[in-house]
Parts: structure tokens; sequence; C-alpha cells
């Protein structure tokens, strides 16, 4: 009976952690989703105002009026699908090479990779932008879409590596003298096998593509080719902010993003049924 | 014991195998890394401004920052390193412990978690507009609930030395994805040694010390090791919300790059102060990976 | 819209106007694309889409490749299209235009309008130009915003107070330091010259300012002092007569507590937040904040700024540079006129009539003309706006610090810091000042006209 009450309470303990920082992390949500229906003065009133007085629909209306918020939609879409499978697939490869694969430059290239984390974006973009240039593949979504099939970053090779280094060697040695090759291991084993680390990595490449706004800046000349996050840029002005457009497209930036995370999500707790296999 | 020579064939195939798989990430590294790098190194020793024809001009940038004419320079390393000082070890304690907390069998575990994310999703400017209204000193919503029960009111981010703090404290809500990481990690402790530890009888801190902590250096490692070099590239917030104010106090050493390379034009000045930057966090990481054979724990070696 | 108001007569003289400057260029241009970059917001960008769509059919050879970039990395996109030399005809532009003169990117104004009546610089307000050395110039101001004391309406009346909107009458500073006090009330209903004032329960201040050099400039030049010395070779805000009036202003928060503590520039609310709000009663920034306040639907008002003798202030702005990259000439000038001509199109009038003052003299000087974009009747020109803001104004023009201080954006980044200590009163103006002279020092080269700024 006691360790039953004992559970019982450390489950509304649990519960009550939970939803208290569940109300601390909706916040700014809540926040954005009630400036975005206010007037641009209402927002910032004091006393504060939790709900407008007034719901300001039209807002959403002078989103879509204001700027192709539909056609940004679509090319951010288009760059995220690109990026996504391209991060994933050569970045794992590349994390299997660095982890279960015994060959002469593996630290040599991941110092290298390392390393290319370390320098601000703000000196190098500039160089890779002329470097595009030079090829001709400026205004356009090729340039950012390409390094994410060239390692899609050195973040997820080495999170991955990470994850792919707590795997015991046993399996795949067990597999080695079997006959199995290296791509055999590495998609019949190693791959299976780490699937929430993966499903992280595209949820990462997703944020960082849906939200990155400086690489569509530099490489994209026309507005038709913007993206959502360079479009929601757009509201801020020299002399004045429309906060209430900037936060109604700010919301409508944010539901793609939650709707993918909810389903990712989902593959983090499959991820548990597969912990039997290790020793 | 297979012999020399078969051994020195099938390393050999080893090394086709090992360069093959990692082959888009070294052309990658080549083109998007090691070529902008040499560039930026090369700039850093001229006036280069992006826009005309540059000059060399030796060691003269490197001796602005360290000879102390760069008026910015030592203030923004050390309220950069006081930030990363700060904000690691809060952002990792919180991320892990809320990591635990979602990896407990509760209902609507994945609401929970979508929620708990969503904080890392919502665009910069549309949280910043938050912290600002919520840390305003003036109208904010933190002081009025200070003053509401008889406590003074801080200055949050109009004071120089609470400025720092303040934004370790709004950095907890972007832990997103070190949450997720150490989510994704927790899934890889087995679950047999849990079971062992209760058989043996040990309660909810033995589980803790002896085999999950343990069993997830390798994701500790990880999000330690992301967290310096994020920590020490930290921009936005000094971008969006405090423009490095007040009087400098939160001048963020990217930030700080930033408006030299393209506020003030000097591309080959931006390059130095980030060639300095690299050094250190190769120094660290140099470190870090040095010191981690003492406590991360490998289950594949 | 505001644009119900307008009346028809306007309305045809304004398209008459835009036909004449049609037909007497448009044959001669010859089929082409031009990329012209600009910033703003979103009812600022809708303004120029709009009217750069009436230019393409004036104009039906010439198609308008616009680009609208985030104002915040506005340099870096530029730079990054002039390092891969993609073409770029035209744009908006700040102080970096003057370093682009100096590498010889940009046209000089003064060419040009020596082929283009035009342009002719006679035309323009004599204190606009954006120069990059003494003879060559990024061109004038595009459009005009000035500093501006804007107040509400309701509390002022409720007081019976009345603003004065020209200098004669203008308040002393001392004068306005003592509305401000019983303009400002604490949670109790006290005013702040009340001995039992609590400072910590402001509900209602009596002025707010945005800290930059926009606000406190004019009162320096007025109180005779300067961003520089007399002979612009050092720092001058550390001299006695521009000490004195940054101490006034940090005073307003930490003496007088009839200004909110937490001044930096994007913490606050904006002027229409706090004046229709009633957070505020009084507002010192530019000028531009009057469309915001007509459209927050307030009860509004404009006065001169509180400068008691020696009157003086600024109009100020950013101006179009035309590329040297440029190979059609002919069509970017002709762009460069429509945006600039406040008759050009409706989009581009309403502009001119809520955020823009003109930049050509006859619109000051004709009264006709006056009337046409600072006519009363417009929900952002107030009662009082031709006398506080253009009459005062015109009368007692410098050139804007901006414009004229050499290297004034590397230099006004290290004293905007500096002044964060003033203002949170950790140290004196005087002192403050003076410490963060050894570092501006080598950054001072003069001004552009050679006069004081």
């Amino acid at each position: 009976m006691t360790a039953k009450s004992k559970k019982r309470f450390t489950t509304v303990i649990v519960y009550l952690l939970l939803i208290a920082g569940s109300i601390l992390c909706l916040m700014p949500l809540f926040w954005m989703l009630r400036s975005s229906l206010m007037t641009n003065v209402e927002i910032f009133m004091v006393p504060i105002r939790w709900l407008p007085e007034v719901f300001q629909w039209e807002n959403y209306r002078d989103v879509f009026e204001t700027l192709p918020f539909l056609k940004y939609y679509a090319n951010s879409l288009t760059l995220v699908v690109f990026v996504v499978s391209g991060a994933v697939l050569t970045s794992s490869l590349c994390a299997y090479g660095l982890s279960r694969i015994n060959w002469a430059g593996k630290k040599i290239v991941f110092t290298c990779i390392m390393g290319s984390m370390m320098l601000p974006v703000a000196v190098t973009i500039i160089p890779t932008f002329l470097m595009f240039r030079r090829i001709g593949l400026t205004n356009s979504l090729i340039p950012l879409i390409i390094p994410a099939w060239l390692g899609g970053g050195a973040f997820y090779i080495f999170l991955l590596r990470q994850f792919f280094l707590s795997i015991p060697k046993d399996l795949d040695e067990a597999a080695r003298i079997d006959g199995a090759t290296h791509l055999q291991i590495y998609s019949k084993i190693i791959l299976p096998l780490t699937k929430p680390a993966l499903v992280v990595v595209g949820m990462f490449a997703f944020m960082n593509t849906w939200n990155d706004f400086l690489g569509p800046l530099i490489y994209l000349n026309s507005d038709d080719k913007y993206t959502v996050a360079l479009g929601l840029q757009l509201f801020v002005g020299s002399y004045r902010a429309e906060w209430q457009l900037m936060m109604a497209a700010a919301c409508l930036v944010v539901i793609p993003a939650i709707l993918v995370f909810m389903i990712g999500q989902k593959y983090l707790i499959e991820g548990i049924t597969m912990t039997g296999v290790k020793g | 014991m297979p012999s020399k020579a078969l051994s020195k064939k099938r390393q050999r195939k080893e090394n086709v195998w090992g360069f093959l798989f990692c082959l888009p990430c070294i052309l990658g590294f080549i083109f998007f890394a090691f070529l902008p790098m040499c560039i930026s190194l090369y700039y850093s020793f001229t006036d280069y401004n992006i826009i005309s024809k540059c000059n060399f001009v030796g060691l003269a940038n490197y001796q602005n920052l360290f000879g102390g004419t760069d008026p910015y320079f030592y203030k923004s390393l050390l309220v950069t390193a006081l930030y990363v000082a700060l904000s690691v070890p809060s952002s990792l304690i919180v991320a892990f412990l809320l990591a635990m907390l979602l990896n407990t069998n509760v209902k609507g575990k994945g609401i929970f978690r979508t929620i708990f994310y969503l904080p890392s999703i919502v665009p910069v400017v549309g949280m910043s507009a938050v912290w600002l209204w919520v840390f305003n000193s003036d109208f904010g919503l933190v002081n009025m609930l200070l003053k509401s029960v008889g406590l003074p009111a801080v200055q949050w981010l109009s004071s120089e030395t609470m400025v720092i703090p303040t934004l370790v404290i709004t950095n907890l809500w972007t832990i997103g994805s070190t949450m997720v990481i150490f989510l994704a990690g927790l899934q890889d402790v087995p679950r047999q040694l849990l079971e062992a530890v209760e058989i043996d009888g040990g309660g909810g801190f033995k589980k803790l010390f002896h085999v999950i902590i343990p069993m997830m250096t390798p994701t500790i490692f990880y999000n330690l090791v992301m967290g310096i070099i994020n920590g020490f590239q930290v921009f936005t917030q000094a971008y969006v919300i405090t423009q490095g104010g007040p009087n400098n106090a939160s001048l963020f050493y990217v930030y700080y790059l930033y408006r030299e390379a393209f506020e003030f034009m000097r591309m080959g000045s931006a390059c130095s102060i980030a060639w300095v930057l690299f050094l250190i966090i190769m120094l660290l990481t140099g470190i870090m990976f040095k010191l981690q054979k003492k406590w991360v724990y490998y289950g594949g070696e | 819209m505001t644009m119900k108001k307008i009346l028809p007569g306007l309305l045809c003289s304004m398209l008459f106007a835009g036909m004449s400057v049609m037909s007497t260029q448009a044959e001669e241009i010859e089929e082409c694309t031009i990329t012209f970059a600009y910033w703003g917001s979103g009812a600022e960008q809708a303004a120029i889409e709009a009217s750069l769509e009436t230019f393409q059919e004036a104009y039906p050879q010439i198609t308008v490749n616009a680009m609208h970039i985030p104002e915040e990395d506005f340099l870096v996109k530029i730079n990054s299209m002039i390092a891969a030399g993609e073409p770029l005809d035209i744009s908006y532009s700040a102080s970096w235009k003057c370093q682009f003169g100096e590498e010889g990117l940009i046209y000089n104004f003064y060419d040009l309008a020596e082929n283009d009546p035009d342009l002719a610089p006679e035309n323009y307000l004599d204190t606009c130009w954006w120069m990059w050395s003494e003879t060559e110039s990024a061109g004038p101001i595009m459009a005009n915003v000035t500093p501006s004391l804007m107040y509400n309406a309701d509390i002022i009346s409720e007081a019976g107070i009345e603003v004065p909107t020209t200098t004669e009458e203008a308040w002393s500073w001392d004068e306005f330091v003592e509305i401000a006090q019983q303009l400002t009330l604490d949670a109790e209903g006290r005013n702040a010259a009340d001995p039992d004032f609590d400072p910590n329960n402001i509900v209602q201040y009596g002025v707010m300012f945005a800290p930059s050099w926009n606000t406190y400039m004019p009162f320096v030049y007025s109180n005779g002092g300067g961003y520089l010395s007399e002979d612009g070779t050092e720092f001058g805000l550390c001299e006695d007569a521009a000490a004195e009036v940054l101490q006034n202003f940090a005073d307003l928060i930490n003496v007088y507590h009839v200004a909110p503590t937490s001044i930096a520039s994007n913490s606050m609310p904006a002027a229409a937040s706090a004046i229709a709000s009633g957070q505020a009663a009084f507002y010192l920034d530019g000028s531009w904040n009057h469309l915001d306040l007509a459209e927050a639907e307030c009860s509004w008002g404009v006065g001169v700024l509180p400068i008691s003798e020696n009157y003086t202030t600024y109009l100020d702005g950013g101006s179009l540079i035309i590329y040297k990259s440029t190979e059609h000439l002919d069509a970017t000038l002709a762009l460069y006129k429509w945006i600039t001509d406040p008759e050009s199109s409706e989009e581009i009038t309403e502009m001119f009539r809520t955020i823009w003052m003109p930049v050509q003299k006859e619109y000051y000087e004709d009264a006709e003309k006056l009337e046409f974009w600072a006519s009363e009747e417009f929900p952002a020109r107030p009662e009082g706006f031709q006398e506080a803001c253009v009459d005062a104004t015109l009368e007692n023009l410098t050139v804007a610090t901006e414009i004229n201080v050499k290297n004034f954006n590397e230099i006004d980044t290290l004293v905007s810091s500096a002044l964060d200590e003033v203002f949170s009163g950790s140290k004196t103006a005087k002192d403050a000042m003076e410490q963060v002279k050894t570092s501006v020092d080598p950054l001072v080269e003069g001004t552009y006209n050679g006069e004081r700024s």
C-alpha cells in the first residue's frame, strides 16, 4: 500500500511539474497569438491586456495581402524536403564512416568536421556565395540545398557519430563474419537501431532550414523565391514595425513546424522498443 | 590469426570503404568549410571591405585587437565568456531534468514533449518581443509581479549587471533541441541495467547515478561540446533584443563581429576577429576531447 | 485608408503632374529592366509596390525588378550583390553610402544634375545633401523626417495646458520639466512634484523620449554645443554646453522621475502606443510616428520642441543612390524622379502626407503646394503641424548630425553605449562623455560641409 501511495505521490509531482513547465513554455506562444489579434497600439498597452478587446482577425488576411505568403510556404516546403532528405542520408553515411569503420583518414576527417563548426557563418557566407555565383547558381534554392547533400552539416554528423559509437561492436562484427558488407550493416543494423537519432537529425534539419533567413537573404534576388522566415523579417520597417502583422505571420510560420514535431516525436517513443536488442 | 598480408589487404579495403562513406562530407567540407576558411584567413591579413579591392596589411588587424585600439574586443570576449560560463551548465542541467521528466510513463507524453519543444521553434522575432515585454523594468510582467508581492523591481535588460543573467534565463526557453537529444539518448539506456538496479534494491538516485548518467555520457558530451561551440557564437539575442547594450554589457562576440563586417564594412578585421574566436573554441574543444576519455563511456568500444 | 479624405481636385492635379513627367521623356527610353532595392514595413512596401505598378504603366518599356529587403540586413545583401557583380541600379541607403561614394560605386548626384534640369540642386533644400566629399553628393534626402514633440491631447487639455507651436512661445527646458512633473502620476494619483510621490509606481509618465542623437541634438545645437568641437577636430559632446543637455535628459529619468528608466529604444513602447494608451503625456521622437498616431485614432497633437532660445533643428532621412554599374541610367533616373516626386502617384502622395516630408523647396515656398501635403485636414497632420513641424523647422535649419559628421555611424555606436551609463544614472554626462572621448577622437575627421556640427 505504501509503495503504491508513494508511486501515486510521485505521479502527482511529475504532473504538477509538467503542467507548470507547459504554462511557461506556452506563454510566448500565447503572447504571439494574442498580439496577432490586436491592433498595433493595443499590443503594448499598460496595464497589460491578456486578450484583445476586439479580435482583429483581419490581421491574418492582411498578412496574405501584403506579402505572397502562400508562395513563400511553397518555397520553404520545397527547400525543406530536399534539405532534410539530403541531410539525414549523407550525415548518417558519414557518421557511419567515422564510427564503425576503422580507416586511415578517420581521425583527420573528424577533426576537420569539428573545426568547420567553429568559424562564425558571418565570415564564410560571402566567400561561399561568391563561389556559387561563379558557377552561376544564384537566385535559386540550389545553393541552399547542395550543402545538405554534402554531409548536411557538422552538427548532425557529430550527433549521429555519438549515437553510432554507443552501439556495441559485436553486433556488426557478427554480421561481418556472416559476410555482410558495410552498406548492409549500415542499412540493416545501424540505421534501424538509431531511428530516434535519425528522426532528431531530420527534425533539426527541418527547423534550421525553416527558420533560417540569412541564407535565403544572400542567395535569393527576387521576392517570388523568398521563404517564410525571410518574409517574416520584412514586416519591420525603418520607421515603423507592424507588430500585429509580424505576429500573425509568425504564428503562420510556426504551425507547420509544430506539426512536424508532433509527428516526429512519435518516432522518439517508438525508439524505446528497439533498445531490447542491445546487450 | 589472419596473416599480416591478409590484414593489410583487409585494412586497405576498410580504407576504401571509409573514404567512400565519408566522401559526401569530405567534399562538403572542402567546398563549404575549408575553402571559405582559407579565404577568410587570407582576408584577416587585409583591409578587405567586400566592395573594393583589398590591400595586404599584415598583422595590423590582429594588432588592433590585442593592442587595445579596438574598444570592443576585450569587452566582448569577456561578456561572451561570462555568458558561456552561465548558460552552458544551466541549460544542460535544465534540459537533462526536462528530458528525464518527459521520459516518465505519463499520459499525454507526446503532447507534453511537443509543448516543451515549442518555444524552440517560435521564430526569434516573436520570442524576443515577448522577452522585451516580460522583462521591461517599468512596464514588464515580471516586475509587476515582484512589486505586487512587495519585492523591489529589478532592472533586468536595462542594467549592466543583470542583462547577461537575464539573457541566460531567456536562453532556457530555447533548449528544446538539447532536451530532445537527451531524450533520444535516454531511449538508448538498456532496460536490463535499470531492472538490475531495481532487483538489487536500488532507488531512483542509484539508477540515475550508476546507470542513466554513465550510459548517457556520449550525449552529455555532445551537448557540452555543442553548448560551448554555440555559446561562443551566440548572436541573435544581442542582435534582436539588446543590440549589445546597455553600455556594451551584452556585446556578444559574434554580434560585434557581424557589426564590424556588415555595419562598419571592415570584412578584413571581422575575419581576424573570427579567427581569434576559432582558435579559442578549437582549444577548448581540443581539451574537452582529451578529457572525454576519463568520463565518456562508449558502448561500442 | 486615409485616402478618402483627399480632395478630388488635388487628385486631378496630381494625375496631371504625373502625365507631364511621362510625356517629356517616356519615348526616349529604350526597353530595359532595372533593379531597385528598398526596405520598409508592410504599409511602405505596399505603397512602393503599387506605385511601381503605376510607374510601369507610365513607362511600359521599363520593367522594375523590385527587391524588398529587411532593413537590418540591407547592407549585407547589397554588399554581396556588388561583390558578385549582380545587376543593381538604384536603392535606398543609409550612411554607408558615403563609403560607396568614396569607392566610386555610385553616381555623384551633381554630375547627374548637370545634364538634367529636373534634378537641379537649387530645387532642393540647402541642408538636405548627403555628401562624401566637398564636391560630390550621394543625392539629396529622398524624404524628410524631423525631431518632433508629440502629445496626448486629452491629458494636456485636462491639465489646462496649451502646447506652444511657434518658436517665440516655445517653453524653456525648465518650464517643460515643470509641466512634465505635473503630468507624471503615480498609482495614488500624486504627481511628481508632490513630496510623497512614489517613483516606483508610476502609471503615467510626463515624457518619454527615444535615447538617440536624433532626439537630443537639436537641444545641443540650440544650447551652443555640438557633436564635434568648434574646429571639428575633436569630440564635442563632452563640452559643457552639450554635456549639460545630456545631463538634462538623464535628470528627467533619475532626478525628476518623469521619464521611464528602461529607455533602450526597443524596450519602450513606440510613440503611438504610449500616447494612445495614456502611458505618456509627451513623447520626443521623430516625425515618422505621425502616421501610427493617426492610425491609432487617438487624440494627439504636435508642438515645437521645448527650446526657448536659439531654436535649431534639422530634417533628416535616407537618400536614393544610383549605382555606376547601371546600364540604363535614363530609366533609373526616371524611377528616381518618380519615387521622390510627391505627386507622381497616389501611393507616393499618401506617403508624403503621413510619414515623409518633401525635400523640394517649392513644397515649402508655394502655399498651394504646402497644402497639398501638409494640410491640417489630413489625419497625420494635426492642428499646429504647419507651425510646429514645418515653419519652426524650416526657419531654424541646420544639417542633420548624421549627414554632416564624418564617420558618424561608428562614432555614434560608441557614444550611445556611453550614454547608457548617463541615462542609468551611474555616471554624469560630463564624466561619461569625457571617458568615451579617448575612443572617439581617433575616429573624428570633421564634417562634410566644413562647418561645425
